[in-house]
């Protein structure tokens, strides 16, 4: 076995020396890295050079988002922009019926892009509009990249007036994540070329505490320095700077740091997430709120993506049993869209992330449902 | 599942180890069966047809060689060329020829409604059905006799590293090698392990960058951008085609020498090509030799008047053309390089005019009409390619500025042809480099390409043929 391996080993010269070399690159690299590369490097990872323009359009109002300093950003009120259109509320909403009608069920959503239905949808292919009816009216308050959190921090600062009957809070992607950074990182590109800074939520002996940021301090953003001050202190990414400088330079270390944190999301006991409880908090704050005001909170756990299956350890499943532990009535939009037996290519758009309209109608059948029940009647 | 991807570096791993812990035979099954995986995870609803395809080879290929009479012989031989050239005429060319006619009766002055039929073109389609149609002609030749084993056929001809883009291999080149004792060589192994890793830097590092910063971009609105643009993207796209093509071939190859089997070369540094039919001696080697085998020569080849060599040749390319895609544009690449090749082929029998070929002048407008067939090539219509030729002599427009990096990899393509260039004039030089140096190559090549890699692997610009 032994002379086998050394015989071997002797056959490839160039293949043993170059383990060795990069071995040594790696460990090199590992250790004088964090020195050499600047912290502003963290930020150039994520905002690219024409974000910057996406922020001064940001803030001048022209932007489909507008800074709001309770929750950071909401969608721009009185704006169309292909199928995207928003009423002076800054809803998405077919105003088929009056809001005020004494004899309509009122529905207000609230979550991300998911729940807004996205670009990719006019305002009559949204899962609220689908929910319409006779007896249904509805104003979606759906906002790009908005966590569990915002949500709360949007009802509170500017819904409480409308009175709905029912709350359906939209939950989607990484809501644990969403709800501990000021800064999002790496989804801004995507979606808007812009870098985030919302107030957040941190517990503070069992209470929630809101740390709040000006949005204008946005306009730092072209120096750097403000943005990266800020983040210092409250991002919960921000050791991500010294994970990047010491384990993403090199090819080893750099595919071993992105393949185990995928590998450890399947395993669902592998790392507990210390955020969960943070989560759980909110929740149980949107659940109070909403009570206060005479409504109901359904949650509505959106589908998790084309090929979004099960995985060794269901996290998906797992979050939803522990929503339904704490007394939430939890739509499965997973479950549903399985269960409606389309195909996923007709059920998502292309970005494979958000729903068409037929994908809506799905979900939203769903929610009518537990609307019913809710509501002990039947919904015509 | 593409050689540029995690899953296919576990899915390789995986099948090395299994691989060479086996006994020979049960070697052949292991590769049979994740070459048929390798395939399935593209479309497994297309495996039929390989299984079919090499079903019927196998068959055919016994019953050629046992006919009894020449005439039965022709009757098998036909099967084969039937089921083979049946598959690809349905799945590659049916919708081409129908649109064709249409177009056809069309300026006739007829209207004829002809359907549109909604067929996927199977990936690889055009390289296994050459192989298995290699494999009955060759019996049918008398250059190779039926092989007993359909778990080894079935092997050589989904064998994974080549299955999709080639090089198309031979099956007398490939089915001896199964049959013979296999053990486990370093040093082939090494040369394997730095192949591939030479051939995904071509590819995921010059062929896909050069594609997002220049290339795809232009040849999307040639109209837009100005003459210097639209030259350095005609020398981008000759050069991300060429580092696409040969690193998808030397990943196979690299492959191939890791599970110890030779598959033949398909390129020799072709930009170093003085006259077009040197081009063709060194861009994609296997094919130009499948179609001297199978049409050229069939055809008459160099036996005849010196005008019937040159028809036999421009039909040669003209084919070639079409086996790279349903389209008159591809038709018309092929015959421009026809036209190219009758013309070198004039000049040589010319003695007044041979100081042309072979020398400085004759690479550079060697190369020159390969860049301008490219543009033609590249191009989704003839439209869109006259936009682009236009352009070159003089148009403003928006320009791309070649970054850095841009000028890296083509610097690195005129390289990889410098090396070539001294390969040709000391072949044993890659022998004599010493192990240390080869290392830090490789190390470099590594580190290189994991900063500059597009994060989103671009598909083999020849997994579409």
């Amino acid at each position: 076995m032994v002379a086998t391996f050394v015989r071997v080993i002797r056959g490839m010269p160039a293949v043993v020396w170059a383990a060795g070399l990069l071995l040594l690159v790696e460990v090199a690299a590992y250790l004088v890295l964090p020195a050499l590369v600047p912290e502003s490097r963290y930020l150039d990872r994520y905002v690219p050079a024409s974000g910057h323009l996406s922020v001064e359009a940001f803030l001048a109002g022209e932007h489909l988002l507008t800074p709001d300093t309770a929750t950071g950003w909401r969608s721009t009120p009185d704006q169309v922009r292909g199928n995207w259109v928003t009423d002076s509320l800054g809803a998405r909403a077919t105003h088929r019926h009056q809001w005020w009608d004494p004899s309509l069920v009122r529905i207000l959503a609230l979550g991300s892009s998911m729940m807004n239905g996205g670009g990719g949808v006019t305002n009559d292919g949204t899962i609220t509009a689908h929910l319409e009816s006779a007896e249904v009216t509805t104003l979606n308050f759906g906002t790009m990249l908005y966590g569990a959190d915002q949500a709360l921090m949007l009802y509170r600062s500017r819904l409480r007036a409308l009175r709905p009957h029912v709350v359906v809070l939209g939950l989607d992607g990484d809501p644990l994540g969403a709800l501990v950074n000021l800064y999002v990182p790496l989804r801004n590109r995507d979606e808007t070329n812009m870098p985030f800074v919302k107030p957040r939520y941190v517990l503070r002996r069992g209470s929630l505490e809101k740390i709040p940021v000006d949005p204008p301090f946005l306009l730092g953003t072209s120096g750097g320095d403000s943005l990266l001050a800020v983040v210092r202190e409250y991002d919960e990414y921000y050791p991500r700077l010294v994970r990047f400088a010491r384990l993403e330079q090199t090819p080893m270390l750099g595919t071993a740091s992105w393949l185990i944190p995928r590998i450890a999301q399947r395993l669902p006991s592998a790392l507990p997430d210390h955020r969960a409880g943070l989560l759980d908090a909110v929740l149980k704050e949107v659940g109070r709120v909403v009570r206060a005001d005479g409504a109901e909170l359904l949650i509505l756990a959106m589908p998790p993506g084309v090929g979004g299956l099960p995985g060794l350890g269901d996290t998906y499943a797992t979050r939803l049993d522990r929503w339904r532990g704490l007394g939430f009535r939890v739509v499965d939009g997973r479950d549903v869209l399985e269960r409606s037996g389309e195909p996923e290519a007709i059920l998502y758009s292309e970005d494979g992330v958000h729903l068409t309209s037929l994908g809506n109608a799905v979900l939203a059948g769903a929610v009518r449902w537990e609307l019913e029940a809710i509501l002990d009647r039947p919904l015509s | 599942m593409n050689f540029v991807s995690i899953q296919f570096a576990a899915f390789f791993v995986a099948v090395l180890v299994v691989y060479w812990s086996l006994p020979r035979r049960a070697q052949h099954v292991l590769l049979l069966l994740a070459s048929y995986l390798f395939y399935a995870a593209w479309d497994w609803r297309f495996l039929s047809l390989i299984v079919v395809s090499t079903l019927v080879d196998f068959l055919s290929g016994s019953r050629i060689h046992n006919a009894s009479s020449a005439k039965r012989k022709r009757l098998w031989l036909g099967l084969s060329l039937l089921v083979n050239l049946g598959i690809l005429g349905y799945f590659k060319y049916a919708n081409f020829f129908l649109e064709s006619l249409q177009a056809l009766a069309f300026s006739a002055g007829w209207h004829l409604s002809v359907p549109t039929l909604q067929i996927i073109l199977p990936v690889g389609i055009s390289f296994y059905t050459f192989q298995t149609l290699s494999y009955s002609l060759d019996i049918y030749l008398g250059r190779l006799t039926p092989s007993r084993s359909i778990i080894e056929f079935g092997a050589f001809v989904a064998f994974f590293p080549q299955l999709v883009a080639g090089p198309i291999v031979r099956a007398r080149e490939f089915l001896f090698q199964l049959e013979e004792r296999r053990r486990f060589d370093p040093a082939q192994f090494e040369r394997g392990a730095i192949r591939f890793l030479t051939g995904f830097f071509k590819k995921a590092v010059i062929a896909d960058n050069l594609a997002i910063m220049v290339v795809d971009p232009v040849f999307a609105a040639p109209g837009d951008y100005g003459t210097g643009t639209l030259w350095l993207a005609a020398v981008a796209y000759s050069v991300q085609i060429y580092a696409d093509f040969s690193g998808y071939s030397s990943m196979a190859i690299g492959c191939a020498a890791m599970l110890g089997f030779d598959l033949p070369e398909n390129f020799r540094f072709p930009y170093l090509a003085r006259d077009f039919s040197d081009f063709w001696r060194r861009w994609h080697m296997t094919m130009s030799r499948f179609f001297r085998d199978y049409v050229y020569i069939p055809l008459g080849g160099s036996h005849g008047s010196a005008w019937r060599t040159r028809s036999n040749l421009a039909a040669t390319t003209v084919v070639s053309g079409l086996w790279h895609g349903a389209s008159w544009t591809f038709v018309v690449w092929g015959g421009l390089h026809g036209v190219f090749i009758m013309v070198t082929h004039v000049l040589r029998s010319d003695g007044r005019s041979r100081g042309l070929l072979g020398g400085g002048i004759g690479w550079m407008l060697t190369f020159m009409g390969v860049l301008f067939a490219w543009i033609l090539f590249r191009s989704p219509t003839f439209g869109d390619a006259a936009v682009f030729l236009d352009g070159l002599w003089g148009r403003e427009g928006t320009v791309i500025a070649p970054t850095p990096l841009i000028l890296v990899l083509l610097a690195a393509a005129v390289v990889d042809h410098l090396a070539g260039l001294a390969l040709e004039r000391a072949p044993d030089l890659s022998a004599r480099i010493p192990p240390p140096l080869k290392a830090a190559w490789c190390v470099g090549l590594i580190v290189f390409a994991y900063h500059a890699m597009p994060r989103a692997a671009n598909p083999f610009i020849y997994f579409q043929f």
